[in-house]
């Protein structure tokens, strides 16, 4: 089962990086764009017999390593093989 | 001059560990064993020193791969030991994405890469490494050389870290004076170093091997190596069992 | 083949940068049409960057050769002798069109390309040094290329871990259209680890290592061999991308491999990949290839053989082993998550012959596509016929004095290079005595105590385009006088020789001269040159760039008291002015950046005065009577005084006058060579001025260095504060 995995800084955690985009954007003349947030996407296939541990095994993996629960929060989905 | 056995640990892409070496043991005269991230800590070490890098190239988050490997049990059991363990830059970020110290680091506040001496400022000496021949607000003359070295904790977990006195540095001016212009990455209080609740671990962005000669234009790092030394010469943690690495 | 086989029409063959005579050739040498594999293996063996067609002829007459001189061009680096069983590993190498194109990618693969270059002789890299020009920041497409410039070179050299000491940095509009970014590398081995790329007998194996080829840069080389035009910018797929940490994976493994004495030779696959590489090593030997494209590890799907041949994806070696080392070469290489791949053989046939799916795809004579490339009918040489014709003759009004300072501090080409080399790290392998900000950078050698490593990098398009051959000159003196002002001794050179068209009569009168200019001093400073890279083709349908050779200079220091800051250490030590008297300010890059065109007359160098110069400020070096020491160069006395003041650790200036003998706009502005200032304490002046007068070098005594003031008489006067305001603001 292939999943997409989106990981970002916690609302509360400065983005620099997606704070400087907006700066640059706004002065390129996309004044209505805001809020945006930089973050990670990850594609992966997981073997399971079932869709719940595909799930389990993405839920684990996401805590765990993709994803520092302490700055950052994740997402994901199943997505088109 | 005491002696004491340090073990650097190497993780494909460490790129200060043959500095660490060197200060070790050409600076200070001490026995070093390098340990590949695949191997245990051989059980007659008394500090281990996590050197800097871009350890597998810093892919997912600084540290966070390196956090993984076989090497960082042993650590571990190395710590629970009470051995002096000593996280330079990447290997800073190695310990807390591993979850042996508390916190996070994010990426500079000027989203750049900053080479630079900075001036530290001692804020305990309950740790191995500060606990001799340094004194409360001495300040130490460091480089620093990151693009993620922004310290980060959430407020409450930092009131706590705080309180509990397991913040051993932070950035200030030539004069001690903890400042803003003295923050050289946005770090939460300026905090530029963090130790475990015993105190035998150490993790911080500043680089001490690299100020280990008058020649490179300081030796202050040396000071926290000595007092590691110092502590494990005064109070030899329990090392030792025959299977390579301490209970 | 399962892939539909372009047929070779003109329009291929002009698309592959060969001209129809050479296609002739070819014809000629296979006694049939080539497969467009063939094709693709003729064109960029026969590029300008890997067979230096049009500058062999000229370069061959450089001194290659001295005492100290271990290996001289040829191989993939040069190698010069540092005594006690050292050697030091050293060669500069552009990347200028990748980073026009993708500045960030194609300043990292620079870097990683000169890194392989070092470690594949057996060197541990340990200092990167990068001249780069770019037109003026206020245009955003050049601000924007600065910035991917400086990024690429931070990520890439920063993750690798060597450190980047130094270099150049320079604005001007004759790099507007071409940047131009020069990267030199140094390394230190021991003579017993010395690799080369050369293989030794027919049989042993060729073994491919590192990063997976894909489609990245097929045909980078050919394409660094033509002009910019506005398509090449849609052109992206010929930039490669780089992986740092692959590298850094590469370079230990490399080591690793040699310490334990498993290879016969080495080669990085950089300009023109697995053909190039393959290819050299043998041909050196006078041996033969046989390639197997199915061995490759390959990272895209239904690459061709012309694509695998010619790819240059990064991070990849290539290295020639004796059967019998295999297994422990694969053990090495597992130890670093790397594989040994198996591509093929040296054979004695003399020929390359490479299979694809079973079928011969490439069945060639070697010495055709390496040796016997058929040389282009010489260019005729056509000197500009008016040399004068920019020379705008220009003073400065007294009172303008202060203003042209501070306005020449705030503009980016002088301004603080801080918030470039701030991005470096250069403190990594703690071996840095003397880093970035200064014009020499100096590296202890761990291996000798008490012996230092002092480098530098140094360009000057203005002077060589005023007169390429005296400008060439006193560029070489250049490099050397920044190695003596911080007390080393020049050993050798590297150069970096960056051109627009070679075919046209101008720009090879340029290079013809510039090259005669550089091999007659480093002939009379006994610094012999080592290797070098070439770039031509930096031109726009606008403008080429300035001639801008690169000097890249290595020298030692003997002793660590010999080491000289360039920046003011005490308060009181009197300033001197040694060489001789400042005649004019002909191209002066002040006065370029004031009035917007060139400014002649041309600088010239009398080599005898120069030697004197540097022979006496060595002399009083080594009898410790000097503080600080600079050299006169680009800005002239005054920014070098500025730079010794706002570089001071100790917040020192100056109090001086300028000489009697000297009008105001050469004395300040004057870039003529053979002149240093020194800084001497005034216990030593007596015999600073003894060995000056024995030496018969004029001496003059400007001043002294004064806590926090910066002051010219009747012309300048400020404090460092003010100094340094528009300094720090401009960069």
């Amino acid at each position: 089962m292939r999943f997409h995995v989106l990981v970002h800084l916690k609302p509360d955690v400065l983005d620099a990086q997606g704070q400087a985009i907006e700066q640059a954007i706004h002065s390129a003349g996309y004044e209505s764009v805001h809020s945006l947030r930089v973050g990670k996407s990850f594609y992966l296939d997981v073997d399971a017999d079932n869709p719940a541990d595909a799930r389990d095994e993405i839920e684990r993996l996401c805590a765990e390593t993709l994803c520092n629960p302490l700055i950052e929060t994740f997402t994901y989905e199943a997505a088109p093989a | 001059m005491t002696h004491a056995t340090f073990a650097v640990v190497v993780f494909p892409g460490s790129n200060c560990d043959r500095d660490c070496v060197h200060a070790l043991r050409d600076e200070l005269q001490q026995r070093v064993v390098e340990v590949w991230h695949r191997d245990a800590i051989p059980a007659n070490v008394d500090c281990i020193v996590i050197p800097g890098g871009f350890s597998y190239g810093d892919a997912l988050r600084a540290g966070a791969l390196a956090a993984l490997s076989p090497v960082m049990g042993s650590v571990k059991r190395f710590a629970d030991a009470g051995a002096p363990i000593i996280g330079i830059c990447n290997g800073f970020q190695a310990l807390l994405e591993a979850k042996l110290l508390p916190g996070a680091l994010l990426r500079n506040r000027s989203l750049r890469f900053r080479c630079k001496r900075v001036h530290v400022r001692i804020e305990t000496t309950a740790c191995a490494f500060t606990s001799s021949g340094l004194s409360i607000h001495d300040s130490l003359s460091l480089p620093i050389a990151h693009g993620f070295g922004a310290y980060h904790l959430p407020k409450d977990q930092l009131a706590h870290l705080e309180s509990s006195g397991q913040i051993v540095l932070r950035y200030c001016d030539s004069t001690s004076a903890v400042t803003d212009g003295a923050n050289p990455n946005g770090s939460v209080n300026n905090i530029a170093g963090v130790m475990n609740a015993q105190g035998n671990m150490l993790g911080l962005m500043p680089h001490p091997e690299r100020a280990s000669s008058e020649l490179l234009g300081g030796a202050d790092g040396l000071k926290l190596f000595r007092a590691a030394i110092q502590s494990v010469s005064n109070t030899p943690f329990a090392n030792a069992p025959a299977d390579g690495a301490p209970a | 083949m399962s892939v539909a086989v372009p047929s070779i029409t003109p329009e291929v063959i002009e698309q592959h940068g060969l001209t129809s005579a050479e296609y002739q050739t070819i014809l000629d040498q296979l006694g049939r049409e080539p497969t467009i594999a063939e094709l693709g293996v003729y064109s960029v063996m026969w590029s300008e960057h890997c067979s230096y067609k049009h500058s062999r002829r000229h370069l061959a007459t450089l001194p290659t050769s001295g005492d100290r001189v271990l290996h001289g061009p040829g191989e993939n680096a040069g190698v010069i002798d540092l005594g006690n069983q050292l050697a030091c590993v050293f060669k500069i190498e552009s990347h200028n069109h990748p980073s026009a194109v993708e500045p960030h990618q194609g300043a990292a693969t620079g870097v990683g390309g000169i890194l392989r270059d070092i470690f594949a002789m057996g060197a541990r890299p340990i200092a990167l040094l990068d001249a780069i020009r770019f037109g003026p920041p206020d245009k955003a497409r050049n601000e924007w290329i600065i910035r991917g410039v400086v990024n690429g070179i931070a990520d890439y050299g920063n993750c690798v871990g060597v450190p980047t000491v130094g270099g150049e940095f320079c604005i001007d509009d004759a790099y507007s259209d071409n940047c131009l970014v020069n990267v030199m590398c140094v390394g230190v081995a021991r003579h017993d680890e010395l690799m080369t790329a050369r293989a030794e007998k027919a049989g042993d194996l060729l073994v491919y290592y590192g990063g997976s080829t894909g489609r990245d840069g097929v045909h980078g080389a050919t394409f660094a061999s033509m002009e910019l035009t506005d398509e090449s910018a849609d052109n992206r797929s010929s930039v490669q991308v780089g992986d740092p940490f692959m590298e850094k994976l590469i370079l230990e493994s490399t080591l690793e491999l040699i310490e334990h004495n498993l290879l016969v030779a080495l080669q990085d696959m950089g300009a023109a990949g697995l053909t190039c590489s393959s290819t050299e090593m043998a041909d050196k030997a006078g041996l033969g290839v046989d390639l197997d494209l199915d061995a490759v590890p390959q990272r895209a799907r239904n690459l061709s053989a012309y694509e695998l041949l010619l790819s240059e994806s990064q991070e990849r070696m290539l290295a020639v082993i004796s059967p019998d080392k295999l297994e422990q070469v694969r053990a090495v290489l597992k130890k670093w998550d790397l594989n040994a791949h198996v591509v093929g053989a040296t054979t004695n046939t003399g020929r390359l012959v490479v299979r694809h799916h079973r079928e011969v795809e490439v069945d060639v004579p070697l010495d055709s596509i390496c040796s016997s490339i058929p040389a282009p009918a010489p260019v005729a040489s056509a000197p500009p016929t008016s040399h004068t014709r920019h020379f705008t003759s220009v003073t400065i009004a007294d009172k303008e004095w202060q203003a042209a300072l501070l306005d020449a501090l705030a503009s980016p080409h002088f301004a603080s290079k801080r918030w470039i080399y701030e991005q470096y790290d250069h403190d990594v392998q703690t071996n840095t005595v003397v880093g970035p900000g200064a014009g020499v950078a100096v590296l202890r050698l761990r291996q000798t105590p008490n012996r230092f490593l002092a480098v530098t990098c140094d360009g000057n398009g203005i002077w060589v385009a005023l007169d390429p051959y005296e400008g060439t000159r006193a560029l070489v003196t250049e490099a050397a006088r920044n190695l003596i002002a911080a007390g080393a001794v020049p050993l050798a050179v590297t150069n970096n020789l960056n051109f627009g068209n070679p075919r046209d009569g101008e720009i090879a009168w340029q290079f013809a001269e510039s090259v005669r200019g550089l091999a007659d001093a480093c002939r009379a400073l006994d610094t012999p040159v080592t290797g070098g890279n070439v770039s031509f083709y930096n031109e726009s349908p606008r403008m080429a760039v300035f001639p801008t050779p690169v000097i890249g200079m290595v020298g030692v220091i003997e002793d660590r008291a010999h080491i000289t800051p360039a920046s003011l250490q005490h308060e009181g030590d009197a300033l001197y002015l040694v060489g001789p008297r400042a005649t004019h300010a002909g191209a002066s890059k002040i006065l370029r950046d004031r009035v917007g065109e060139l400014v002649g007359p041309a600088i010239s160098l009398d080599m005898d005065a120069e030697q004197a110069s540097h022979a006496l400020v060595r002399d009083v070096i080594r009898a410790g009577l000097i503080a600080s020491a600079t050299d006169i160069s680009e800005g002239g006395l005054l920014i070098a005084l500025a730079e010794m003041s706002l570089c001071s650790p100790k917040n020192l200036g100056i109090e001086i006058s300028l000489p009697g003998d000297e009008d105001t706009t050469p004395s300040l502005l004057s870039e003529e060579p053979s002149r240093f200032i020194l800084a001497c304490p005034i216990e030593h002046e007596e015999a600073l001025c003894e060995h000056a007068h024995r030496a018969g070098v004029r001496c003059v005594r400007l001043g002294a260095a004064e806590r926090n003031d910066f002051h010219i008489t009747g012309l300048i006067d400020l404090n460092l504060a003010q100094l340094r305001e528009p300094w720090e603001r401009g960069q």
